[in-house]
């Protein structure tokens, strides 16, 4: 068990979470006495009940205001189960995609983003069935319009491919093996069939369109006194047949959608591990820790031979547990391979996760509309390749380096340009609230290297990806100091002086680094 | 606190991060140096129709039974036919309209015409330099907006999305990681660009490639920099993502100096960049509409087009590494109204005016004033048009009938294929191949217009034949290909099997 101290608290709440200010951090670690009861702690998802972005019955909520409602919880959770929960609920949003770009109306989803908080954390197999009948899902991947005899394999192909199985088996190194297959081209038409003849339909006792299953459009073979199933994998244990005037479910499940489900979360590899466990597993392995392969697997001080055995231990806690999502993801919070330098190195941050973290690490609110003369921060995200609520595409966000190239990291530096001069409306910075560098207020001759370092360490730059180098830190002092490193700064008024200039312009630097885009 | 303070190391030696060798890179002309950091020869500019342009509309059948179907699919929406009809409706709004603009004939000897206000395109046409490849686009036309657009831009008909044509391109030309070879000029990151290896800017205005700083800019910009070129150091192994954002982070600080204002730097400290530089009049601001400061036919021209088309022209005779290049025009999603106030006419008329500017603006040396380069830094002067590649496209055409009776209410509808043009000095001129019949449309779509090529040979001929990208690699299965085959029937049933190129390049 990875021991718990402060640079592994840190590195939990950044990635689990948000990310926290080092007061905050010191208050986590004094909570808990290991790193499980602190996991156990923030995957409790408690905390204040979080209302939708967008009323049910509103359908003029805007994208901007969506985005701003997302982004404003996200830096006000204030338990580290909220946060949690936000970061837990953007996977899902990156994984089970819908995307506002078919929708005429927004609202759609906030009822999805509902329906992820709601029972997210829970049996994964629960979620996909409430899923496929959630009206942004319909809409987004062509549900409505899967009817009998005029089958759209748009559902099917990504529930296979994207959702629950991945196009390939899991490999030795953690990647997908493209020898192995896990599915054909028949079972993505077989599923979409067998999920055929859910419909949007507008309840007003409800208020809003849910999808609902109508048997006339479900496409299977209606001969009553010969009803041949629908096929699914090629080993045989899949078959639904729709016989006389009633669907045959299998005994137990709810639905059509539930009944091919119970196929897919049988599916094993060839190792005979669950590959909805594994897929998932390499899926929340990559969100949370690193994108597999490893650089050095033996580096990670793992007890397993491969990646892949690591990814089949979280996989056996998810079917043990009844597909729960949170056991898995508890699995891998609780590993030491997530607590090794691999792990605290090799992600790139989203768009999200820079704008929140930085403003999470030096205590600024928002109300999720601008940042000093930023834009509205949904479109400061979008600016930066993430637009809210609207993925590229069903395969959602392509993260890791395809979020940075000149465009998009320019537009990160001039973010931290903005934070750094943030000095009016609610998300102004307060330097007394910042634990580093409150106690230097006041102070008329502040040495230059003590300023430095304190906002190096208010930003948790001294602990990672990779601890500032010297050269970075004398490039710092070197600015602040004016090229003098034994300068000293006028810190005696927090709205004067070298406060307004120098503290501010290294909060700004800090944030303009390679090192601040990587966790 | 657990962790102890202050814990700075230092980091290990530079691990080289060498751009692979690639059997095809380009090289510095005459030498065997290759293509690191200069500019290449070869431009493209694309110009996207945002909307769906209607094509049938903007190159249409002039005689003959296409043309006697089009007047009764389109009874208020046709274009004329005469030189005395072209007067007549377009004239008094466009006075360069007085003539039917014909592009001469296709492969079945039927003849079209370029729609009446693209005068100065259809000059191009005349000088043998503007090509016309009819009916482009893909099996299964998809009617979303979106995802046909993710189709263009993948090539891939089934529309997944992931990294596009131009980015894979990009890849295999061995663009390294501190070039930025493409800028985008509507502000957004167009995935279809976007390299692995090499950046490109998105930007709507100049001054958004400034250092961001508030005050103190010199001294800010060399810390962010020196702390760049540390990460930039580091092993490249331990810290893939971390060593190449620091490359990105030199690349992008260092090469948007070239572009806008900074003091430090680039060959000469002064006020301007060199592209700004052609962009300010005498006193060092703006000059009306962003003209260049030289004589160019593009100066004068008043749309959003064309000065994105003067920032484009500025970006390239600067000389600072750019050669590809993204613009684009919004408003063809004509549902209704499609004529009426000479809508879809005013738009081709934009279209024309900026991109056959910008055509001139490349045919054509230009006189800078003072010592005709930036500093120590040349210009390009000379006449660039051979260099040159413009394409058009928009994500699909629109239905053939027009969809409502009155004249002013009239539109067309989400389809299939469109007519797309390629222009430029090594262009060959001409109609390439048979514009789709407008009786023949594909199975079960009854108002759509059947795909004649595909965009995988459309954009593969300016991959394989302009850039130099060998037709072996441009459509395939797997990852080295620039476009994924996917079989995929189509409704008729004929099934794309490889790259053909098109000869409107040889």
């Amino acid at each position: 068990m990875a021991v718990w101290n402060y640079e592994n608290a840190a590195h939990l709440l950044k990635r689990a979470g948000f990310g926290a200010p080092p007061d905050k951090i010191q208050d986590f670690l004094d909570d808990f006495a290991s790193v499980e009861e602190a996991v156990d702690s923030m995957l409790s998802f408690k905390g204040k009940k979080s209302k939708p972005p967008a009323k049910k019955d509103d359908s003029t909520a805007s994208l901007r205001s969506m985005q701003r409602w997302w982004i404003k919880r996200m830096v006000k959770s204030k338990r580290p189960s909220d946060a949690a929960r936000e970061k837990f609920v953007l996977f899902l949003h990156d994984h089970l995609v819908s995307g506002a770009d078919k929708f005429d109306e927004y609202r759609w989803l906030s009822y999805q983003n509902r329906l992820f908080r709601n029972i997210g954390g829970g049996s994964f197999k629960t979620l996909m069935r409430e899923f496929n009948r959630d009206p942004a899902n319909l809409i987004y991947l062509d549900g409505i319009i899967n009817r009998k005899n005029n089958i759209n394999e748009n559902w099917g192909r990504e529930v296979m491919e994207l959702f629950c199985l991945g196009v390939f088996q899991i490999g030795d190194d953690g990647a997908p093996d493209p020898a192995k297959e896990n599915y054909s081209e028949s079972d993505v038409q077989n599923l979409a069939r067998a999920s055929s003849g859910w419909v949007g339909e507008f309840q007003n006792n409800k208020g809003q369109y849910i999808g609902v299953f109508e048997i006339g459009e479900y496409d299977a073979d209606n001969n009553p006194g010969n009803p041949a199933p629908i096929e699914l994998f090629d080993d045989g244990i899949g078959g639904f047949a729709y016989s006389g005037q009633n669907l045959r479910f299998d005994e137990g499940v709810a639905d059509t959608v539930d009944d091919a489900l119970k196929y897919i979360f049988e599916k094993t590899d060839d190792g005979g591990n669950n590959q909805v466990g594994m897929f998932l597993a390499s899926k929340l392995w990559t969100w949370y820790a690193f994108p597999p392969p490893s650089v050095d697997f033996a580096a990670l001080g793992s007890a397993h031979a491969n990646m892949k055995a690591m990814f089949a231990t979280f996989a056996l806690e998810f079917v043990n547990a009844g597909f729960e999502i949170k056991s898995l993801i508890r699995a891998i919070l609780t590993s030491d391979e997530f607590y090794s330098a691999e792990a605290k190195s090799r992600t790139v941050k989203s768009p999200a996760e820079y704008v929140v973290q930085m403003l999470r690490a030096f205590s600024v609110k928002t109300n999720g509309k601008n940042v000093g003369d930023s834009n509205d921060l949904g479109r400061v995200l979008d600016d930066m390749g993430m637009r809210l609520f609207e993925p590229p595409n069903v395969a959602g966000w392509p993260g890791g380096l395809a979020w940075i190239n000149a465009g998009t990291l320019l537009e990160r530096m001039d973010f931290a340009k903005d934070f750094g001069g943030s000095d009016f409306g609610s998300s102004r910075l307060r330097f007394k609230k910042m634990s580093k560098i409150a106690p230097l207020l006041g102070n008329a001759a502040v040495v230059v290297t003590d300023v430095v370092d304190a906002v190096i360490e208010q930003g948790g730059f001294d602990l990672g990806p990779v601890p500032l180098s010297t050269v970075q830190r004398d490039a710092l002092i070197n600015y602040a100091g004016d090229g003098n490193p034994a300068a000293t700064l006028d810190l005696s008024s927090e709205f004067t002086g070298d406060v307004e200039t120098k503290v501010r312009g290294l909060i700004s630097l800090l944030y303009q680094t390679a090192e601040s885009q990587v966790h | 606190m657990a962790i102890t303070r202050r814990q700075f190391i230092k980091r290990g030696a530079l691990a080289t991060a060498g751009v692979a060798a690639s059997p095809y890179m380009r090289m510095v002309p005459g030498t065997n140096v290759a293509w690191a950091a200069g500019p290449g020869n070869k431009i493209v500019v694309v110009v996207q129709m945002n909307g769906g342009n209607d094509g049938l509309g903007t190159i249409y059948p002039l005689s003959g039974t296409q043309r006697s179907i089009y007047e009764s699919i389109r009874p208020t929406l046709q274009e004329p036919d005469s030189d005395v009809a072209v007067a007549s409706k377009y004239s008094g709004a466009f006075p360069d309209s007085t003539a039917v603009l014909s592009v001469g004939l296709d492969d079945d000897l039927e003849e079209y015409a370029l729609h009446p206000t693209m005068t100065r395109l259809h000059a191009i046409s005349q000088a043998g330099k503007l090509a016309i490849s009819p009916g482009v686009h893909y099996p299964h036309s998809n009617h979303s907006h979106f995802r046909s657009e993710v189709i263009w831009y993948t090539g891939d008909p089934i529309g997944n999305g992931g990294q596009g044509w131009f980015g894979k391109t990009l890849d295999k030309l061995a663009f390294g990681p501190t070039q930025v070879p493409v800028v985008i000029m509507d502000g957004s990151l167009n995935p279809v660009y976007t390299p692995t290896t090499a950046s490109l800017f998105a930007i709507t205005r100049l001054n958004q490639l400034q250092f961001p700083a508030n005050g103190e800019t010199n001294a800010k910009r060399d810390a962010v920099l020196a702390m760049h070129g540390d990460s930039a150091a580091l092993s490249s192994v331990t810290y893939p993502e971390l060593s190449k954002i620091g490359q990105t982070g030199q690349a992008t600080i260092t090469k948007m100096e070239e572009y806008y204002k900074s003091g430090n730097g680039f060959p000469d400290s002064g006020n301007a960049g060199p592209v700004e530089a052609l962009l300010l009049n005498g006193s060092g601001s703006y000059s009306a509409n962003n003209d260049l400061v030289y004589t160019s036919p593009l100066n004068g021209v008043s749309s959003r087009l064309a000065r994105d088309l003067r920032h484009v022209a500025a970006i390239i005779r600067a000389d600072v590494g750019a050669c590809y290049f993204h613009v684009d025009i919004g408003g063809f999603d004509s549902h209704s109204g499609q004529a009426k106030s000479l809508f879809h006419a005013g738009l081709l008329h934009t279209l024309s005016e900026a991109v056959g500017a910008f055509y001139e603006e490349l045919d054509q040396s230009v006189t800078l004033p003072g010592s005709g380069g930036y500093g120590s830094h040349p210009y390009k002067t000379g006449n660039l048009i051979n260099d040159a590649v413009i394409v058009t496209f928009s994500e699909f055409g629109r239905t053939m009938a027009q969809n409502a009776s009155g004249a002013n209410e009239a539109g067309t509808d989400h389809a299939a294929s469109a007519a797309q043009m390629v222009l430029g000095g090594a262009v060959q001129g001409g109609i390439f191949g048979t514009y789709p019949k407008l009786d023949n449309p594909p199975a079960g779509h009854d108002n759509d217009l059947r795909y004649e090529h595909d965009v995988r040979d459309f954009f593969g001929t300016i991959i394989n034949r302009w850039l130099g990208v060998p037709a072996g690699e441009i459509a395939g299965n797997g990852s080295s290909f620039v476009f994924p085959l996917t079989p995929t029937l189509d409704d008729d049933g004929r099934n794309y099997t490889g790259y053909t190129p098109i000869d409107f390049l040889l």
